[in-house]
Formats: structure tokens, sequence, C-alpha cells
């Protein structure tokens, strides 16, 4: 499979040279053609930054960036075949629904009915027939996030960005625009990049992520991968909340010396007497699927998923934590 | 507990008194605030307007020179005479080519303002335009008579790096030039750019800030070249501010009076045709029909940008 982008040693720096700013430091990453590519990070981690590195909204100040193996370092962002989502959509406010979408084809003299034809079938790509007369401002949060998504559409990109696109929707609708987009994915076989804060949007919809921290990658691979098997403390704790295990505690719950990451929904909660782990509950946050309870364990305090239905105990409760051995992963990212 | 708040705290006189009357009444407030200066357009400005409107229906008696409170169309139709119409196309033209000179100078002063000036920088751009008007006008347009006359700085500057040639061929095309820059309309223009340029970069730069970065790059993004976004994106959305702009240097130009007597050619226009008449000449019914002229041009050319959709983003 060829690569669809490919980041070879890139840092883009701002402000003096004495002292950066490194909103992205060093990164190597390779997306492959066709794959949904999730950039993952708190706000701030360089994610952002690498996807205008990719349209060419930013330059790089060191490295290369390859766009199905072409050195772009010296090609505008218009001369990229690569279309963007915005994350306020940037909707033209003074064009219709229609002249927004055909707006890629208008600019490269694509005549007008041939562009209203093809605004029209976008439309109907994103389930928005009939709207192409409205203007941005009569339509809701939703119905411009489709606007958006068959704007950046219509001139057949070969990579798609996606700028947090879903940020602004209400939940019920994130999830029914998560559904959708991956569909659309599969169904047009471009090549998603997309950029959230959200883990549970990343791990649900891409076919492999990097999470971002501080300007680097901290780690790649497969959403199943990174969950399972997170590299470094940072990823633990940043994808699912992971319990992150000092070397000591790891010893005392039976693994080696090192710093290791155990899921909350991996940790039993049971009755205190005769088991090797015990603990105060100190905290109980409600989930409506179930309870997360914060235990006081050792001096640590570890958080475990209680399934709806079990009793919950009182906060000061002593209860005990057993495990699956198996589940204590070994972070190999950390000393 | 030792000392007990209360629920409701107690009232602390007169302050209080009017914000619980404009809590209970939220109409109130507006009210007051805006009689005094609804009254000061209704009745000054409005009225006056009206007054105007009133005295260019009027005619003047040849013989008498008394102004006959009769309604009538006569003094409108000397406006069509030829040495008026002459004024009113004069100063037509001046204050078309005074708003374009102007849009085009404003406008990359605007766009570097709106798009790149930043903390300092955008202090030293306020100041840069607004300290020209904390100067008295008569004594900028006097300034500008001695910048642009014979033996002023310009022509001297020309003569010593050797561009004399030019400026004679400039001064040599009839229409424009004239004796020296400070007789020629060329010179009159000059002057009114000068003076009106705030006007038009400040509105300029506030339709520009309200541009999102965003839209600039989306356009690129989907493909569009400079010029194209320029065109189909900067344009019409700073086309309110532009409109504005060119509202304030148009009508500022078709009214002052002063600039074409102090710079440029004598001929006349109609801020000092108006002023001539109800002065010395005392024709009041013609000078309110020459005010009223401006008054119908900028009301076709509002009425055409918003045909052409100028106002669409606002």
């Amino acid at each position: 499979m060829t690569a669809a982008v490919e980041f070879l040693n890139v840092s883009r720096h701002f402000g003096p040279a004495s002292a950066p700013v490194k909103a992205v430091d060093g990164v190597d990453l390779t997306i492959a053609e066709g794959s949904f590519f999730a950039m993952l990070g708190p706000s701030g981690s360089g994610k952002t930054t690498c996807l205008r590195l990719i349209s060419g909204f930013e330059k790089p100040t060191g490295g290369t960036i390859r766009i199905f193996g072409q050195d772009v370092g010296d090609i505008p962002p218009n001369r990229r075949n690569v279309n963007t989502v915005f994350q306020d959509y940037a909707l033209f406010p003074h064009m219709n629904v229609r002249d927004n979408v055909g707006y890629g084809l208008m600019v490269k003299g694509v005549d007008r009915r041939t562009r209203d034809a093809r605004a029209e079938e976008m439309l109907a790509l994103v389930k928005l027939e009939g709207y192409g007369d409205r203007k941005p401002a009569q339509l809701s949060g939703g119905q411009r996030q489709r606007v958006a998504l068959a704007r950046a559409l219509v001139n057949e990109p070969k990579v798609l960005l996606l700028d947090e696109p879903l940020g602004a929707l209400d939940l019920k609708l994130r999830e029914a625009m998560q559904d959708e987009l991956k569909a659309l994915q599969s169904r047009l076989g471009i090549t998603f990049v997309f950029v959230t804060h959200d883990q549970g949007e990343a791990l649900s919809m891409a076919d492999s992520l990097a999470v971002f921290n501080e300007g680097r990658i901290a780690q790649i691979g497969t959403p199943a991968a990174v969950y399972a098997h997170p590299r470094t403390r940072f990823v633990a704790d940043f994808v699912g909340s992971s319990n992150v295990l000092p070397p000591e505690v790891t010893r005392a719950f039976g693994g080696p010396m090192k710093w290791a990451s155990l899921r909350p929904e991996m940790l039993r909660v049971t009755a205190a007497d005769g088991v090797a782990l015990a603990g105060t509950v100190t905290g109980i946050r409600y989930l409506g699927a179930g309870s997360r309870l914060s235990v006081a364990l050792n001096g640590t305090e570890v958080a475990a998923l209680l399934p709806a239905g079990q009793p919950v105990p009182e906060p000061g409760a002593t209860v005990g934590l057993a495990f699956d051995p198996a589940a204590l992963h070994v972070m190999e990212g950390e000393g | 507990m030792t000392s007990p708040t209360p629920a409701i705290l107690p009232e602390r006189g007169l302050a209080d008194r009017l914000t619980a009357l404009f809590w209970r009444h939220p109409r109130l407030l507006l009210a007051v605030l805006l009689t005094p200066p609804l009254l000061w357009l209704g009745v000054v400005y409005l009225g006056s307007l009206f007054a105007l409107l009133l005295q260019s229906f009027y005619s003047i008696d040849e013989f008498s020179g008394v102004v006959k409170e009769e309604f009538t169309l006569k003094t409108y139709a000397e406006l069509f005479r030829a040495q008026n119409l002459d004024i009113i196309i004069r100063t037509l033209v001046m204050s078309a080519a005074v708003t374009i000179g102007c849009a085009l100078i404003a406008f990359p002063i605007a766009y570097y303002a709106a798009r790149f000036a930043r903390g300092k920088w955008k202090a030293v751009f306020y100041l840069g335009v607004m300290l020209p008007l904390w100067s008295s006008y008569l004594v900028k347009v006097y300034a500008w008579k001695l910048i642009l006359a014979k033996e002023g700085i310009i022509t001297w500057a020309a003569e010593g790096v050797g561009l004399s040639m030019i400026l004679n061929a400039i001064l040599a095309i009839p229409g424009i030039g004239g004796n020296s820059l400070s007789t020629s309309p060329l010179g009159t223009f000059i002057v009114f750019v000068y003076v009106w340029l705030p006007y038009m970069i400040l509105p300029m730069q506030a339709a520009l800030e309200r541009v999102p970065t965003s839209m600039l790059e989306a356009s690129a993004d989907l493909g569009a070249s400079r010029a194209q976004t320029f065109r189909t994106v900067i344009l019409p959305l700073a086309m309110p501010g532009v409109i504005a702009g060119s509202i304030f240097t148009f009508s500022l130009t078709m009214g002052d009076y002063i600039i074409p007597q102090i710079v440029g050619t004598s001929a006349r226009f109609i801020g000092l045709a108006v002023y001539q008449l109800q002065g010395t000449a005392g024709n009041i019914p013609l000078a309110a029909a020459f005010a009223v002229v401006p008054i119908v041009i900028m009301l076709i050319y509002l009425t055409i940008a918003k045909r052409k959709g100028a106002f669409d983003a606002l």
C-alpha cells in the first residue's frame, strides 16, 4: 500500500529561535492510502498543527512532508489536492449552500450547470437534497457540518482532513455523524485524517491513530493495540483513563518492578476478606452504565469500574480488588 | 451561626430604588436613554431637513429677489441649466474619483491592520490614521496648498531628481492639469483624498477584521488563487465596510465648499454653489435645490449597492 501522507522528522516551531515554542517537534508519521487515521491528543499537543502542515497553512521549520510520494515543501495550499473540513466549518456566509459546495469547482473554471449538478450530487451524498438555495445562517449546526463536508469532497481530494469536525455538535448528533463519516469513508475510499481530543471518537472510528503529546507522537498504532498496550503513562491515562501504577505498586500487584497500566474495567470489586488487595473507597462517580470507584490502596488511588446492578459500597468502606494477571500491562516506554 | 445573613438585602437608598424601578419596567430605562437623542434627531435634524426640502420647492422672484412661498418645480428646473448641470457633474466626477482613490489607497492599509498588525503595531496604525484628524482641517488644507504650489516641495523635489518633465506632462493633461498642482483639479483631488482617507480606512478595517482567517484558508484549501479569494470571498465580505467608507468620502466630497476654494481651479462645486447662493446671492430656494442633489445621488447610490448585494454579508 502507498503512503498517502508521510512526515519525515517534521518540526514546526514558533517564536524566536532562542526560545522556540515547539508546536510540532520531530514527528515521523506514515498514513496509509485509504485509511481512516486519527490524530488524538489534548489541546496544544500539536495535532492541529500537523493537520495544517498537510493542508499547507503551516510551513514546517524542519523535515519533509510528502503527499503521495511528492515533497510538498514548495507547494501552496491551493495546489494540494487535499481538502479540509474546518472546525468552525468556515462556510461562506454570502453564498448559498449550492455555491458553497460548488466553490471548489467554480475556482477551477467549471461552468455553472456542471457545478450545480455536482453540488446537488454532493448534497445528496450528505443527505441534504433540496437545501441548495439556503444560506449557511439558515442551517442548524449539524447541517452546516454536512455542507462543509460536501464542499470539501466536491474536488475529489486525495486526502480529506477533518479538524475536530464534530466538536460543536451535541452528543446524539455526534454519534450519528461518527457512524456516517465512517460509512462515507469506506464508501469513497478516500484517506481521512481526523483530528480529535475525544479518545472515544478516535477509538471507535479510526483504523489507526497517533497519540500526540507536547508536539511529539507518544504512540502510533491500531486503536486496539494502543488501548491494550499503552507505551507511556501519558497514553495510558489519556486513552481510556487507565490506572497508571508506579513500579512499587506494580510489584505489589504481582508484576515486575516497572511502570504498568491496569484498565479500570479489568478490576473486579469483591468482599474485603481473604483477598490480597484491599483498600478503602474514597469516592464514587455514577456513570449511568455503572459506577467508577476510587479506591485508596497501598497509598495509591486506583479506579475500578463497577457494572450497573452490583451493590455500590459506601464511601469509607473497605473492599477487595481482583483482576486477571494478564490485564496488567507493563509499559516499555517508561524507564 | 452568629450573624445570619438575611435572604433579602435591605434597600440602600435612591440608587437601589431606581434599579428596582428599571427592573420592574425594563422599557423605562430604554425610554429614558433614547428620548433626548430621538428628540434631537427628530426635531432638530429631520426638522431642518424637512425645512430644506420645503424651501427647494419655492422659487425666487427675479425682479424683487423675494422668495415666493408657493409650490413650484421651477427651481429644480433651474438645476438643469448648462452652468448648474456643469457644477453637478463636476462634483459628481470629483466625488467618484476621490472615493475610488481613497478605496485603492485605504484597502492595503486596512488589510494590513486587520490581518497582520498586532499589539504595538495596531496602536501605531490607529494613531497614524487618527492623528491627522486631531489637527485643524483648514491648517491641513493650507499646508497642502504650500506643498502643491509652483514653488512648493513637490515641484522642487521633481526638479532635484530630474522628474520635472513628468510633472509638467501630467500638468499639461487637459481637464486634470493646470498651471501648477495647487491650481489644478488634480491638486483638489489629492487634497480631498488626503483629508477623507481616514473615513475610508476605519470602516474598511472593521469590516476586514470580521472576516475570519479560516474563511480565507477554506478558499485556498478548495483551490482558489489569491486573486480568486480576493474577488469571491474578501471583497464581498468587506463590501459593507467599503460601502460605509465610500458613503463618507462621497458625501463629504460632495458637500465640501472649502477645499475647492483654496486648492484647484476656481471652478465651482455643489458645496460652494450652495454657500454662495444662500449667502451673497440670497437665492435660498436654489441653494436648497442644490443641497437636495447630494441626498438624491446618495439614495440612488445606496439603492444600486443594495441591488448588487453589497449588504448581503451584513
